[in-house]
């Protein structure tokens, strides 16, 4: 979410398309239920009449897979009636650049198209660049090589009676659904999109989501309070996972996996730091190279230096242009290319599709470990309909793991919110945490090792150094994934001890001076303290619900993302009343500003050299959900006979023998 | 003044929060059901389901509506149940909550008579005879606790607390539902301790929603047993001796 759950309450209009958020997060209903309260309208589209349709002020329906029709119609009747808000999409988006004239779109092909290689040469699709090799801009928004004009010109086939044929849905319900949502355009209006796997798991997810995110561009919506593109992620850390790197593609932080063309640390970084001529162009990523090195120290240590390149060639890369996603990886274990499988709190004997092919992969293997609270189909493919159990090899190994409660850790919730749990309950049984298992797993891997092995030296370089009094201490990686200073160092005029947390990225180096396990989450564990066991329940001023020393946010605890364009190019705020920042005229007041620096233009009018766009496009990352994913389940598990490198007995976690009749309540 | 819910049915969803937080509570197993085409689940209250989210569909002018009635024992101001069974060891009031409660010595009781008397057709019996229902969460609620159905409320539907406060809750919430349901009133607020407030006509939610002029009446045969309950009362008494 580039919101956060409570911020559903300042909402004029929630639509929910894509979820079924009543159903499926309840709670949300707590804050939709106050916005409708407060006079917002509900409008929910989907294929089925659900409890949330249940609940709308407006219900329609549309054919399933039909959303960027819908939407498309939606942009259509904005920039037709002159709905969108003009200062906003003039000054804070992408819509005044010039696109190259090369740039074309017939018969639904965009030029540059090859087809035989069924592939895009985007090129000429590029912006034209000023002679300081800026992109050429129009404010006015009348060139006809605007994004502006691009789009208006591309979105005129989606009249409401083509919408209808592909969707379904009642011309008069377009028109109703499209007025009502597009009035929060209006300047002081907030309209939100809640969606979540009725978006993402359809093969053109990502586009469902980006039209979206032009709507909520074209009305201004983003950054303010009640706005947003927000995701209902489908578990209680599913954004906490996705953020330290659950899927392929990503490091922690939304760094990028190297390919094999990345072929030095270099090279990797030179690939993946945008660059701007534009002065007045935040860029934010034009700091990734001290967020990868600082991550690279994070897993190396003191082994990992400016001569290694802090241990990047030890990291496995991915080759150009292949995908390694759940089915890849299903595909692969079919062909039987690799030998063993650790089934981490997931059972994709029953959750992946083609299940059966899972189950036919999964003979293939010598070993499989099964991390879960429960036996499984997973862990019991061997005797599943179909199978013959004396001709299968694959030997299944059973670690019960702990449920959430009853460990210490911090999950993050939809809404970003990093917050820290204590264990309640003491594991069952021999259950233990994941955290136990995996500190238990490398220190037995690293053992191994020592005898040497094939490319040890990633195993043997590893930093693995998470234990306290033998025990796996959550606070030890908590902290590591902030960061410390590894030396004594001077960033942006201020002393920092060796030893001691980084306070926040902005504060991090390329040098290796640094280390964070996740630039993102560098701010949640410094000096002050573990920010995300915070349970204060006083609210920032302008009482908008952001509960700032409730638990911890990321980016530097900015509760919504973007906010700078919630305020005029004077810093006065389009809505006065849910006012998320605004510039008292030396500061910022409200929330963590998205970028610090002061407005665009002065009290008097003047533009201020010092300020930076608030454009979204210098820094648009994937904030938000823009993926399927196959697995989301984060839980734990345990090993037997636990033992230090040296072949010591780790000491055992206390655990609650009484086989768990008390734990109610 | 005791105890009571409000319940507004116009911001219920339907989760059955209330429904497993019921059963979690009062430690109760579930009970087995099969798919009838509906999300409700199980079909009916039972000895072991105290607690149920009923759904109905109705196609109206205004297109669908899926209604959801959390249905439990409305606790009576003047409990028909407790009258017929005229056995305060097995059917009483607890003057503090308001809370109509049930005892085992309910078994020893005609359990169909006491079940026709109620007026939302409530009561569930065990095949030994004895008879169930809401409690009010009587253990929480005197350690000043929520009862657990209110607790699990996502939404804000349920509330629970002092009769004058709650009576004027549902009045404010009514004036607030009216704006968008044009019918929406509150059910039989004068004289039970559950007060639904509801979007439409009660009987598009469940045919006991609201209890009938005839049901609300005292019979004759509740009568008599009012008649009778102070010697029944004394008999009882002397029977322990």
């Amino acid at each position: 979410m580039t919101n956060h759950w409570i911020d559903i309450q300042n909402s004029d209009c929630i639509l929910i398309m894509g979820s079924n958020a009543a159903e499926n997060h309840p709670v949300s209903f707590k804050y939709v239920a106050k916005a409708q309260q407060n006079g917002a309208t509900l409008i929910s589209v989907d294929p089925r009449f659900t409890r949330t349709s249940s609940k709308a002020d407006i219900y329609a329906a549309l054919r399933s897979g039909t959303d960027i029709a819908f939407l498309g119609g939606m942009i259509k009747y904005i920039l037709d009636n002159n709905l969108y808000s003009k200062e906003y999409v003039a000054d804070y988006t992408n819509a005044p650049f010039l696109v190259n004239k090369g740039f074309k779109f017939r018969n639904g092909v965009f030029s540059g198209y090859d087809s035989k290689k069924r592939k895009y040469d985007k090129k000429a699709w590029a912006f034209q660049m000023d002679k300081n090799g800026v992109p050429k801009m129009d404010r006015s928004l009348k060139n006809r090589q605007t994004v502006f004009q691009q789009m208006k010109k591309h979105f005129n086939r989606y009249n409401t009676k083509t919408v209808s044929k592909i969707t379904g849905t009642p011309e008069a319900s377009l028109r109703e659904i499209y007025a009502t949502y597009a009035a929060t355009g209006k300047t002081g209006m907030a309209g939100t999109i809640m969606y979540a796997m009725g978006w993402t798991q359809h093969t053109t997810g990502v586009q469902n989501i980006r039209t979206m995110a032009m709507i909520q561009l074209l009305l201004g919506n983003m950054g303010v309070a009640g706005g947003g593109v927000n995701a209902l992620r489908g578990e209680s850390n599913v954004q906490g996972s996705t953020d330290h790197c659950l899927l392929w593609h990503i490091w922690p932080g939304y760094l990028k996996t190297p390919r094999a063309s990345n072929v030095s640390l270099a090279a990797y970084n030179e690939k993946w730091t945008p660059k701007s001529n534009d002065p007045q162009s935040a860029n934010w990523w034009q700091n990734y190279p001290k967020y990868s090195v600082s991550m690279l120290k994070s897993f190396f240590g003191d082994t990992g230096t400016p001569v290694n390149d802090f241990g990047y060639d030890w990291l496995p890369k991915v080759d150009d242009g292949k995908a390694y996603s759940w089915l890849d990886l299903f595909d692969e274990m079919y062909k039987g290319t690799f030998k063993g499988f650790f089934a981490w709190g997931q059972n994709p004997t029953c959750s992946g599709s083609n299940a059966g092919k899972v189950r036919e992969g999964m003979k293939n293997l010598d070993w499989l470990v099964n991390v879960n609270l429960f036996d499984n189909e997973t862990g019991s493919f061997w005797k599943g309909p179909g199978m013959s159990p004396s001709s299968i090899k694959t030997e299944v190994f059973m670690l019960p793991a702990a449920v959430a409660v009853e460990k210490e850790g911090s999950i993050t919730n939809s809404g970003r919110w990093m917050q820290w749990r204590y264990q309640g309950p003491k594991p069952l049984g021999n259950s233990r945490p994941d955290g136990d298992i995996i500190m238990e797993l490398g220190l037995k891997i690293k053992e191994v090792y020592e005898d040497g092995g094939a490319f040890p030296e990633p195993i043997r370089s590893l930093k693995w150094d998470y234990l306290t009094d033998g025990m796996y201490d959550p606070h030890k990686v908590a902290k590591e994934i902030n960061g410390y200073f590894l030396e004594d160092v001077t960033v942006k005029g201020k002393n920092f001890k060796k030893g001691t947390l980084v306070p926040s990225f902005a504060f991090l180096k390329d040098d290796g001076s640094t280390s964070s396990g996740n630039w993102l989450y560098c701010n949640s564990y410094t000096e002050k303290g573990n920010m995300s066991a915070r349970r204060s329940q006083q609210d920032a001023p302008n009482n908008i619900g952001l509960y700032p020393q409730f638990a911890w946010c990321w980016p530097v605890n900015r509760r919504i993302i973007y906010n700078r364009a919630s305020v005029d190019p004077k810093g006065q705020p389009w809505d006065s009343k849910n006012w998320v920042i605004r510039w008292n005229g030396s500061k910022w007041e409200g929330d963590v500003p998205d970028g610090g620096w002061p407005p665009l233009l002065m009290a008097d009018g003047k533009p201020n050299p010092k300020s930076k766009h608030p454009y979204y496009h210098a820094q648009a990352r994937s904030w938000s959900d823009f993926r399927p994913r196959p697995c989301r389940r984060a839980v734990s598990g345990a090993l037997r006979a636990p033992r230090m490198p040296g072949g010591k007995e780790l000491p055992q976690r206390e655990t609650d023998q009484s086989g768990g009749a008390d734990l109610r309540y | 003044m005791a105890k009571s819910f409000l319940i507004d049915t116009t911001l219920c969803t339907g989760c059955r929060g209330c429904q497993v937080a019921c059963k979690q509570w009062h430690n109760l197993p579930a009970d087995p059901t099969v798919n009838m085409g509906s999300y409700q689940n199980p079909q009916d209250l039972s000895f072991t389901t105290y607690k149920l989210v009923r759904m109905q569909e109705h196609v109206t002018e205004d297109g669908l509506k899926w209604l959801f009635f959390p249905e439990q024992c409305r606790h009576c101001i003047d409990a028909p149940c407790e009258a017929t069974a005229g056995e305060p060891t097995a059917v009483f009031t607890n003057p503090r909550t308001g809370a109509v409660l049930y005892t085992a010595i309910t078994k020893d009781l005609p359990a169909e008579e006491i079940i026709e008397s109620c007026p939302y057709n409530i009561p569930r019996m065990a095949p030994d005879g004895t008879l169930a229902k809401c409690d009010m969460c009587q253990d929480r609620v005197d350690n000043g606790m929520l009862p657990a159905c209110v607790k699990t409320c996502p939404t804000g539907a349920m509330s629970f607390g002092e009769r004058e406060e709650i009576v004027e809750m549902a009045n404010s919430h009514l004036m607030m539902a009216r704006k968008k349901f044009k019918n929406a009133n509150l059910i039989d607020v004068d004289t039970i301790r559950v007060i639904y407030l509801v979007g439409f006509k009660p009987e598009l939610y469940h045919g006991f929603a609201m209890a009938s002029n005839a049901e609300i009446g005292i019979t004759r045969h509740m009568a008599l047993q009012r008649m009778f309950r102070p010697f029944k009362r004394a008999g009882a008494q002397l029977m322990r001796g």
